[in-house]
């Protein structure tokens, strides 16, 4: 939320909203803010005021509960806000210094924020609802009604127009950013169209009206569908995937099932592992397994029971669970180059890491090997060289 | 195996001995090597006759060249013997195999590309799949433990080298085989399949002339 | 005249797609009917029931390419371990050397077992088994062998009929520098219900494996586990991302 975290492009974005909406409450054209920075300088200066009390506050003092930003800028929005009526006066007479805030000014930015956030939709989603609440009043008449349902056409009119100018005239990098506007339609058109049965039954009159607003969802669902029609066009062969919001991904991944998902490479066709043995790697690895193969004892088993005979896998796994727990007896974590000095030569050092490292990787075992820069040099040392980390259980 | 090969000698016979080993050597390597290869490496890529050559064996057996970041080559399924393979029902690739490569192709690339954080055109990603992330599904565990030990002996995955978390995977280079219309083809079978009644699912069975769902019937 | 053409044509499209098939699935067992694949060579099991497709390239294609390049093929998991177990395959199933090494006989488990004890050097260990039994399902994944987890008895795969005369005499010289395989005993085919098996036959468990006296702190020093190359890595240069990321024997 913070405009200082967001990258540039980002800003434009908020930036773009902002323009919107404070168009709306400029007196003239061109005293905009360019600066998004400014807002955050705005709201400081609000949230001095909400913590000044009923004393209200100076420039000065403003200036000092804001010291995070420049003097002048503070003293500049300071201006601003007073001029346009955030700030006044406590008490209207010539010499007063202490000022007061108004606190719609700190909705708006409240809205704004959540606005530039999310695109307005969350927004539009509880103006339809309270349009739904409104109609349904036993209290509401005709005109509510008819009033209802006309806010709603410009709205979604509104809506569609962007869109569809969108589409007709931006590149597709700037209808990309403008996807938001897309997400979620059905569910406002849904809603609009709710308000539409309960005024249409109540107010059968409002006939006109309703046709009005059904002419503007459609057109904003048109839109909607050239947008995205454009954007899949222009997507390449992987892009489209960013017009898609990460939920629908992660609700795709936790809820389907194996069969649904396989499907997703229905029609693809990949290459079956083929690995090559050529007589002469068997003839080398015969060699190195013949040099290397003196006495191993087996580790200890956690449990000795003749219990049905497990896969060889899972024999794997607990081979390798009673390697990690040998070496780290009993502790949480374990230095590496500890345990390559317990294991004296550089033959069993390396079988041993070989296991841990087998053990990190092992899926269905929580142990990590954590490698860090350092290194161990000592002539006298089993193994003279060794690289630092840790060797450590992972909470499950 | 044998001095004589009924398939390539056609194609090979009127080379240079020279020519044929270039040949020979590029087929292999975009055929064999786990990676694209990069064009600079091989006069059976850099040459451009020589290159046809090339393709043309690839032809013969249902491959084509696949050129990758416009500076290296591999080879995948020709897009019309592959159409003609699953036309026929072939699919070796089984369901759990393939449902554990799409939950990392969901969580490497797809969602890293709804984040706008993958830049270029491919399936490829440094983004790890955790066993966690793969944990979430109705798959056990030791059949998903088997799944990514056949996916990663195909290359499909592979081990990400940040292993901070325990192990995790990436999409392998195997992907990289997909011929440009393969990879669009994944792209909008997962956008179908995780938001079938979406605007963008539905542009997409525009486009394709697939059936118009989402649409009250 | 003019069916020529698309007669040539069909033939390809023929070719290229059981080339694909192979490609997509490994080398495919098929109708002894279905008629010649060029490229493709036959492999019939040595009683003629079965007949797999399997990819020949010429001379001068083929893996052996890649080393010259530096640009390896998809990771082999326990590379070292699963080629060593393959030569063993070889040396209890190519009985008659004398003949190609394809079809071959049958072999069975204690004879790998058995092999791979006398190339270490050493008694079975409990280990060992687990290594045997992944590189076997490796190799029979892949074709190279055809394992039978239920029987504990192993064939070599079709792949090996593309082994040329040069590769057999390597092998064959291979063979003698291993210890010679005890006699195999097959099972006794039983005609019908034989007990549901589990995974592995009684003489496959790892019985001598879950002993409870095996001591903790014994030297433990063999290779047969994950990765020396791997964990030399991490001793010498620190941890490489390439070679930690395949768990591999040496």
């Amino acid at each position: 939320m913070d405009a200082t975290l967001l990258d540039a492009e980002a800003e434009a974005a908020v930036l773009r909203v902002y323009r919107q909406v404070f168009a709306v409450l400029a007196r003239e054209a061109g005293a905009m803010i360019v600066d998004p920075d400014l807002l955050d300088a705005d709201q400081a200066i609000l949230d001095a005021f909400a913590e000044a009390g009923s004393d209200g506050l100076t420039v000065e003092q403003a200036t000092l509960a804001c010291r995070a930003y420049p003097h002048d800028v503070i003293v500049r929005r300071f201006e601003v806000l007073r001029q346009y009526g955030a700030i006044t006066k406590l008490v209207d007479r010539p010499n007063e210094l202490r000022h007061r805030a108004a606190f719609a000014p700190y909705v708006m930015l409240m809205f704004l924020r959540r606005m530039s956030v999310q695109g307005g939709q969350a927004e539009l989603h509880q103006l339809l609802t309270l349009e739904a609440h409104s109609v349904s009043d036993p209290q509401a008449t005709a005109d509510d009604g008819k009033a209802s349902i006309g806010r709603m056409t410009k709205v979604f009119r509104l809506l569609g127009n962007e869109l569809a100018i969108l589409v007709a005239t931006s590149t597709t990098a700037q209808l990309r950013e403008n996807a938001q506007l897309a997400w979620g339609n059905e569910r406002l058109i849904e809603q609009a169209e709710k308000v539409h049965r309960l005024v249409l039954d109540r107010w059968p009159e409002l006939h006109r009206d309703c046709t009005s607003l059904r002419m503007a969802l459609a057109a904003y669902a048109d839109a909607v569908q050239l947008a995205a029609g454009r954007l899949v066009e222009r997507a390449g062969t992987t892009r489209a995937l960013g017009l898609l919001p990460i939920e629908t991904w992660l609700t795709f991944a936790r809820s389907s099932e194996p069969d649904t998902l396989a499907a997703v490479l229905d029609g693809l066709l990949f290459d079956a592992a083929a690995p090559d043995f050529s007589p002469q790697t068997m003839v080398e690895a015969v060699e190195t397994g013949r040099r290397t193969g003196s006495a191993r004892m087996a580790p200890p088993r956690p449990t000795a029971d003749a219990d049905a005979p497990e896969s060889a896998a899972a024999t794997d796994r607990e081979d390798l669970r009673a390697e990690a727990e040998r070496v780290l007896a009993g502790r949480s974590a374990v230095d590496i180059v500890e345990v390559i000095d317990e294991a004296g030569d550089w033959v069993t050092a390396r079988r041993v890491l070989a296991e841990l490292t087998a053990a990190h990787l092992h899926d269905e075992l929580e142990y990590e090997l954590v490698w860090s820069d350092g290194m161990r040099i000592d002539p006298a040392a089993g193994t003279p060289w060794a690289t630092e980390g840790v060797f450590r259980r992972v909470a499950s | 195996m044998t001095e004589q090969h009924a398939l390539f000698d056609p194609l090979l016979q009127d080379l240079s001995d020279r020519s044929r080993d270039e040949v020979l050597a590029a087929f292999s390597a975009v055929q064999y090597a786990a990676h694209p290869v990069a064009e600079v490496q091989l006069a059976g890529l850099r040459d451009v006759t020589l290159r046809r050559q090339v393709q043309r064996m690839l032809k013969l057996i249902g491959r084509t060249l696949v050129h990758v970041d416009g500076t290296h080559w591999t080879a995948g399924y020709d897009d019309d013997i592959a159409s003609s393979l699953v036309a026929q029902g072939w699919q070796p690739l089984s369901v759990i195999d393939r449902a554990v490569l799409v939950l990392v192709l969901v969580h490497s690339v797809a969602i890293p590309r709804s984040e706008g954080i993958l830049t270029g055109d491919s399936w490829k990603s440094a983004r790890p799949t955790t066993v966690d992330e793969l944990r979430t599904t109705r798959i056990s565990g030791e059949e998903r433990r088997l799944a990514l030990q056949r996916l990663r002996a195909a290359g499909l995955i592979q081990l990400s080298g940040d292993h901070s978390g325990g192990p995790s995977y990436i999409p392998g280079p195997q992907l990289q085989r997909l011929t440009p219309a393969a990879r669009r083809r994944l792209q909008d079978q997962l956008i179908l399949a995780a938001a079938p009644a979406s605007p963008i699912a539905e542009a997409i069975r525009a486009r394709t002339g697939g059936p118009v769902e989402g649409e009250d019937a | 005249m003019s069916s020529q053409p698309s007669e040539a044509v069909e033939r390809r499209v023929y070719n290229a797609l059981w080339w694909a098939k192979v490609q997509s699935a490994g080398p495919l067992e098929i109708d002894p009917d279905t008629p010649a694949v060029a490229g493709l060579t036959r492999a019939a099991s040595a009683d003629g029931s079965t007949v797999w497709l399997v990819p020949t390239l010429p001379s001068g294609a083929g893996h052996s390419v890649l080393e010259e390049l530096d640009s390896p093929p998809v990771a082999v998991e326990q590379p070292n371990e699963t080629a060593r177990v393959l030569a063993i395959c070889v040396a209890c199933c190519w009985t008659d050397r004398s003949a190609p090494a394809w079809p071959g006989s049958t072999g069975t488990l204690a004879q790998v077992r058995s092999v791979y004890a006398g190339m270490r050097g050493r008694p079975e260990q409990s280990s060992d088994l687990t290594l045997i039994i992944g590189s076997l399902r490796r190799l029979h994944a892949t074709h190279w062998i055809r394992w039978d987890e239920k029987a504990g008895e192993v064939r070599l795969g079709p792949r090996v009929i593309t082994w040329t005369a040069a590769d057999l005499s390597t092998l064959r010289d291979l063979c003698r520098h291993l210890p010679e395989p005890p006699p195999a005993v097959l099972s006794t085919e039983p005609p019908a219900a034989s007990p549901p098996d589990e995974a592995l036959p009684d003489d496959a468990l790892p019985d001598d494996a879950v002993s409870d006296d095996a001591l903790p702190d014994e030297a433990l020093s063999d290779d047969a586990l994950p990765d020396d190359a791997l964990a030399d890595a991490a001793l010498q240069d620190g941890p490489s991302d390439e070679l930690r990321g395949e768990v591999s024997d040496d």
